[in-house]
Parts: C-alpha cells; sequence; structure tokens
C-alpha cells in the first residue's frame, strides 16, 4: 500500500451533498481537506436530455438504482429483503446529480419526536441551532421558493421566485383552496432566474438525466468550484474500503483502492463519512480492527440499524384536458403541510407531506411512470391515449419511524468490483407507516376529485423509491442507542465523524438533502472551533 | 446456433405483440425497434439475459404472447426490463413522434436544448401572496408551535 498525498487535517469519504458541504466549509476556514470520491464529475455533454434516445438512458444509463445502472463506480447492493430499493448515484454531486431538487427543510417538529408523540428519540439537535446552517445552504445552493409559508418558520427570501406550478400544480392548488387545506409552491434547488454564476432553468422536464444548463443546484456546480477554489483536494475514482486505526483506536486515515486498481493510503487527523446512508455503515462495518472488533462505532451493535426511508405511495388524477406534465421541474410544483405530524382521531403517530409530482415522457409513461398500468399488446395505445399529458400526481411521503431491525448489514456472499463485501439492506413496512399511507392516500384522493379528475389511480408504495437514506449513524446521547454524538463524531472514535443522512435520529416526512447539508455544515463548523480531539463524544 | 437475422426476426415479433399499432400509431413490427433493441442489448447484459430468454421461448414453440405473459408471472422485474426496451426503442421513433406530436401535442424533438414554457400558475401564486398576511387556520397552529419552540 502507498501513500502518495501528505497527511490532511480531514480526509471526506463521498464528494455528494455533505461531503462538499463540509468540504467548501473546512476548506474556506484554512483546513487541509482530501476528499476521496468513487465516481467522476458528470460533463454537461454527458446528460442525455438533447438525444432522441433520453427515455432508455433514464432507464438504464442513469438509472437511480445502481443495481440497473451497473456502472463501473458503482457497487453492488444486495435488495432482496427490502420492498423498497436503494436508490443513490455515485460520483462528483452524488445523488443530487440526479435528483428532483425538492428541497424542504425538515420541520421543527421532527426534531423532537419524543417530546411530542412518545416514541422514537428526539435529536440531540435542534431546528433552532441549525437554522443558521439552512440559511447559509440555501444561498450556496440557490432556492427557488415563496417566503412566508405560515406552516414554517419564517425564513430569508428565496434566491429566485417559485418555478411554475403548471397546469397540473395550478389544478390541484384550486383544490386545496376548495378545501381549506395548505399548499404552498415547494422550495426548490432549481433556479427559475439566474443565480451565482447559473442560468434560468429552462423547464425541459427530466431532472432526473442530470440538468446540462447547471440550472438545477446539483453540488458539482454548486459547493464544488468554491470548495477547489478555496483548496480542497478531490481524488475521483477513489474507492475506499477501510477507515485505519491507531493503536488506541482512534482514525488515521483511510485505506482505498485508485483507478488503477491500487492499493492506498491517504492519513488524516480526522476522517469525515459522506457516503450516504448505505456506504457510510458499510464503511464502518468493514473497519474492523483490535480496538474495534465489530466495527468503528460498532460496539454495541447500533451501525447500520434504524435505516428509515420514506414510504411514499402516490395518487394520481387523469384529467380531461392536456396538463403538458411533461413540462417542467418532475416533482417540483407545491406541497401541503396539512397532515404532517400525528393526526387526531387516527391509529397512527407522526404524518405525511403531499408533493404535487408532473407526468413523463411518452416511455417512461408507457412503462407505468407513477404507478400508472398501462397494458401491452393490442389496449396499449387506447389507455396510453387516455393517460398521457393528462395526469398530475400527489406523493403522500410518510414518515418512517426507526426500527433497529431496519438495517444495513454486509453481504456475506456478494462482492463489488474490488472483491470488497457489498451491503444488503433489510426493512419492512410498519404497521405505522401502513396507516399514514392509507390515510394520505384518501385525503390525496378528496384532492384529485375536488380538482375533477376523472380517474384516480393508486399506487400504495413506490418500489422504486428508496431515495431517502436515513438512520444508520443515528445521532444520539447515549452510545448504546446511537452511534454519533450531536456533532457527528462515532462514540468510541471521536476523530471519525458522519455528516450524511445516516445521522438522523428520526426521518421527519421531508425530503432530507436540505437537512443532510445543514447537518454537515453544523459538524464542520464544530470541528474547525474544536478539532478532532476537542470534546470528548458522550 | 442463432443468427443476428433470427434474433432480429425474433425481438421483431415480440415488440409487435406488446405495441400492435391501431390505425394512429404504427406497429413496432414496421419500425427500426428490433434493430435498436439489439443494438442496446451488446452494452447490458441483464437485458440480453432477458431477451435471450424469450427469444428461447419462442424457438421452441411459445408464441411471442405466451412466452412474454410466462416470464411476467415468473419473474416480473424482467419482463417490466424487456418493456423498457421495447417501449424505449419505439416511442423514440420518429414515426412515433409525429403521432404523438399531431394527437398529443407533444412537440417532436428532446427536451433539450429548447426545453418548454410551461403553465406559470401565476394565479394561483398571487391568491397565495394575498392570503398571506391573513391567518389561516393552520397558521395559528404552527405558529404557536413556533413560539414554544423560540424559532
Amino acid at each position: 500500500m502507498s501513500t502518495d498525498h501528505a497527511a490532511a487535517d480531514v480526509v471526506i469519504v463521498g464528494a455528494g451533498a455533505s461531503g462538499a458541504a463540509a468540504a467548501w466549509f473546512l476548506a474556506r476556514k484554512g483546513h487541509r481537506v482530501v476528499v476521496l470520491e468513487q465516481g467522476d464529475w458528470t460533463r454537461p455533454e454527458d446528460v442525455l436530455s438533447d438525444q432522441d434516445d433520453w427515455e432508455y438512458h433514464r432507464f438504464r444509463t442513469v438509472s437511480p438504482n445502481p443495481n440497473v445502472r451497473a456502472a463501473p463506480a458503482d457497487y453492488p447492493i444486495v435488495d432482496t429483503d427490502t420492498p423498497i430499493r436503494p436508490l443513490l448515484f455515485n460520483g462528483v454531486g452524488g445523488s443530487t446529480v440526479l435528483w428532483s431538487s425538492h428541497f424542504p427543510r425538515f420541520h421543527p417538529d421532527d426534531f423532537r419526536v419524543r417530546t411530542l408523540d412518545g416514541v422514537a428519540d428526539d435529536w440531540p439537535v435542534s431546528y433552532a441551532e441549525l437554522t443558521p446552517y439552512f440559511e447559509l445552504n440555501d444561498r450556496m445552493m440557490g432556492v427557488s421558493g415563496l417566503s412566508g409559508d405560515p406552516a414554517h418558520p419564517p425564513r430569508s427570501a428565496r434566491q429566485s421566485p417559485p418555478v411554475p406550478l403548471g397546469r397540473g400544480g395550478a389544478r390541484l392548488a384550486d383544490a386545496f383552496d376548495r378545501l381549506g387545506w395548505h399548499w404552498w409552491p415547494a422550495d426548490t434547488a432549481v433556479n427559475s432566474r439566474s443565480y451565482r454564476g447559473r442560468g434560468a432553468c429552462n423547464a425541459c422536464g427530466p431532472c432526473e438525466l442530470g440538468c446540462p444548463n447547471g440550472s438545477k443546484a446539483s453540488v458539482d456546480v454548486t459547493y464544488w468550484p468554491d470548495a477547489l477554489r478555496a483548496g480542497a483536494e478531490l481524488i475521483t475514482h477513489a474507492r475506499v474500503r477501510e477507515i485505519t486505526v491507531r493503536a488506541d483506536g482512534r482514525a488515521s486515515g483511510v485505506a482505498y483502492i485508485d483507478r488503477d486498481g491500487q492499493e492506498r493510503h491517504q492519513a488524516g487527523a480526522a476522517v469525515m463519512l459522506a457516503a450516504n446512508a448505505i456506504g457510510t455503515a458499510r464503511l464502518l462495518l468493514l473497519s474492523r480492527s483490535a480496538a474495534h472488533p465489530d466495527g468503528i462505532g460498532n460496539a454495541e451493535g447500533q451501525v447500520g440499524r434504524h435505516l428509515m426511508h420514506h414510504p411514499i405511495a402516490t395518487v394520481t388524477g387523469v384529467f380531461d384536458e392536456r396538463l403538458d406534465g411533461h413540462e417542467g421541474t418532475t416533482a417540483c410544483s407545491i406541497m401541503s403541510m396539512q397532515f404532517y405530524g400525528t393526526q387526531p382521531g387516527t391509529d397512527f403517530v407522526r404524518g405525511y407531506k403531499l408533493q404535487a409530482l408532473r407526468s413523463h415522457g411518452p416511455a417512461v409513461t408507457a412503462a407505468g411512470g407513477f404507478g400508472l398500468d398501462i397494458p401491452w399488446g393490442p389496449g396499449h395505445h387506447a389507455r396510453f391515449d387516455e393517460l398521457f399529458a393528462r395526469t398530475v400526481s400527489l406523493t403522500v411521503t410518510a414518515e418512517d419511524l426507526p426500527d433497529p431491525d431496519n438495517r444495513v448489514m454486509l453481504d456475506p456472499v456478494v462482492v463489488d468490483g474490488s472483491g470488497v463485501a457489498a451491503p444488503s439492506l433489510h426493512y419492512r413496512v410498519s404497521q405505522n407507516s401502513r396507516g399514514i399511507l392509507d390515510h394520505g392516500i384518501a385525503r390525496a384522493s378528496e384532492v384529485m376529485d375536488a380538482a375533477g379528475a376523472e380517474e384516480i389511480i393508486v399506487s400504495p408504495l413506490l418500489e422504486q423509491g428508496g431515495f431517502h437514506l436515513m438512520g444508520t449513524a443515528r445521532m444520539g446521547t447515549d452510545p448504546t442507542t446511537s452511534v454519533v454524538d450531536r456533532y457527528g463524531r462515532v462514540h468510541g472514535a471521536p476523530n471519525v465523524l458522519v455528516v450524511e443522512g445516516g445521522t438522523f435520529t428520526t426521518g421527519g416526512a421531508m425530503n432530507p438533502t436540505s437537512t443532510i447539508q445543514a447537518v454537515a455544515l453544523w459538524v464542520a463548523d464544530h470541528l474547525d472551533q474544536h478539532g478532532p480531539h476537542g470534546e470528548e463524544s458522550r | 446456433m442463432s443468427t443476428p437475422n433470427d434474433e432480429v426476426s425474433g425481438i421483431r415479433a415480440l415488440a409487435a405483440t406488446v405495441l400492435p399499432g391501431d390505425g394512429r400509431f404504427p406497429s413496432a413490427a414496421d419500425l427500426a425497434v428490433a434493430e435498436r433493441i439489439l443494438a442496446r442489448l451488446e452494452h447490458s447484459p441483464a437485458d440480453a439475459a432477458v431477451f435471450a430468454g424469450l427469444l428461447a421461448a419462442t424457438a421452441t414453440g411459445s408464441t411471442p404472447e405466451a412466452a412474454l405473459s410466462e416470464l411476467g408471472l415468473s419473474d416480473a422485474a424482467a419482463l417490466r426490463r424487456a418493456l423498457q426496451c421495447i417501449y424505449a426503442a419505439y416511442y423514440e421513433d420518429p414515426a412515433v413522434r409525429a403521432v404523438l406530436e399531431a394527437h398529443h401535442g407533444y412537440p417532436d424533438r428532446p427536451p433539450q436544448p429548447l426545453g418548454y414554457a410551461p403553465y406559470p400558475g401565476r394565479e394561483q401564486l398571487a391568491r397565495l401572496e394575498e392570503r398571506r398576511t391573513e391567518t389561516l387556520e393552520t397558521a395559528a397552529w404552527w405558529s404557536a408551535r413556533f413560539d414554544e419552540l423560540g424559532v
């Protein structure tokens, strides 16, 4: 194994949403930051939405499912024991390269579920403490939206106005008004007008292919240029396989496999994991030593447990006019907080968000879109005609309570291209989550009815919906039930820090990226002020 | 051992079974759908395996309809893969795109570089702006919660 880079102050594993934010912050503060990313950059010309075969690529080469995409940078994820498939992207920018940019913050209530509802745990950090980091992150990313939402605490003016609602979004807004239910234009990490050198969105539609214009705030075009200018060093095609430790159990750096297949070591005073809730748990479990025989942070067997998704149902309305939902940001229009949090008179705790979705191009529509069922064979074209460009959907995005039996483990058989054990997922949708989804399906159907839908199509659980990965290295004050403390430091190895969604104590019902990045900045700020050997983990 | 011509004709039969046409939409058999799929299978081993299984079934006596139906029963994910390949190759065909434009107003071009100009929803947003200063029932509820939290 060779070491060819000078020791870093901080070695960050993963160049996605959280790794980029932390790298930028720490580099700006004068730290020597080295970031290892197993994928590569996505260049504008790599985005294929200007090609006739763009929908084929959406199905395959840029599928959000790494097991379908199977690119060289991807590692297999064994998903035979979960009804929700994992979706993520390995490359500079991480999953933000393919994300849909819906950018809500977690709600203040999401940080104190135990206090409010007597279930799960409160976070050891509050919304108020994260507020300055939310604000800083919004400025770096650029958010389109409208301030003044009564369902959220006040926040600064959005960086650009709301993205167009679209015909479908407008119909749903009218329906919410008729019902007297809350709605608001969704915070969206897409420029509706130019911001920080990035142009305005031209509403091409398939954000999930990547954005050739840089209008979408993937962190390869937001944080990374500034992070590199600030001196952060980014090494691509670097697959980290282990956190190395000293005799006292503290991290000394990471072992990785470079683009040529050579074993290398990057030394660092601190190691920060930003590899999503699957990759981070995998790496902690892989890092076994005399000091950490079951993996770093796993003395109590907590690493990988409490995997949370956002179980999602979709309710689609079919209308008697063209809505042209292929135009505009796919998943960003309006959202409703009407049923967020525990609902009186129900047999479940916590709640859900309703979020409008537009629709798809022809091939994705034919293949099922958001839960459509278009038959193959003689009936195909007639049904296609009824549905294409005439639908709008609502997601029911449920809060998933942490369950220690939902977990990421190391698979005993499957390995990645470098021979390293693959992660496996073990997950069930709880009765509580099912109750939330069923309640949400009924309410969303009321909205569609009020909007004048001629037909309502329900998809009770989105199988390809594992894009919000949380909880596998959860924050807490008790090392027997958590993995990291409130500053992201691993219990028992405080110079190993976690900054991604794995840290989430509970999962809220909000898309997590904004909160992931706020947590990353919070952790980075504390590391900057106190160093890797500061106040001990408690 | 099958030849490329056998494979093209076999895939063509499968595609035509999935998308037979209806008078306005052409049949997949009349387009270059099978050729497109075959070219892509070279780069997608998982898809190639699915089509190899379907072609083996039809070569041993199953009709294309029966082969697809059987696959759906035995391995729904594999059928989904096959259908995605067929739909992608069909709906990008210029003849099909012309039908989409004529009957659905869907422009015969990829999304970029021109993009679209979606309905802005200004009326709804203006209504919201006006109402932002009013006291919504939900606003009062949330406001009390925020006061308690000091945010």
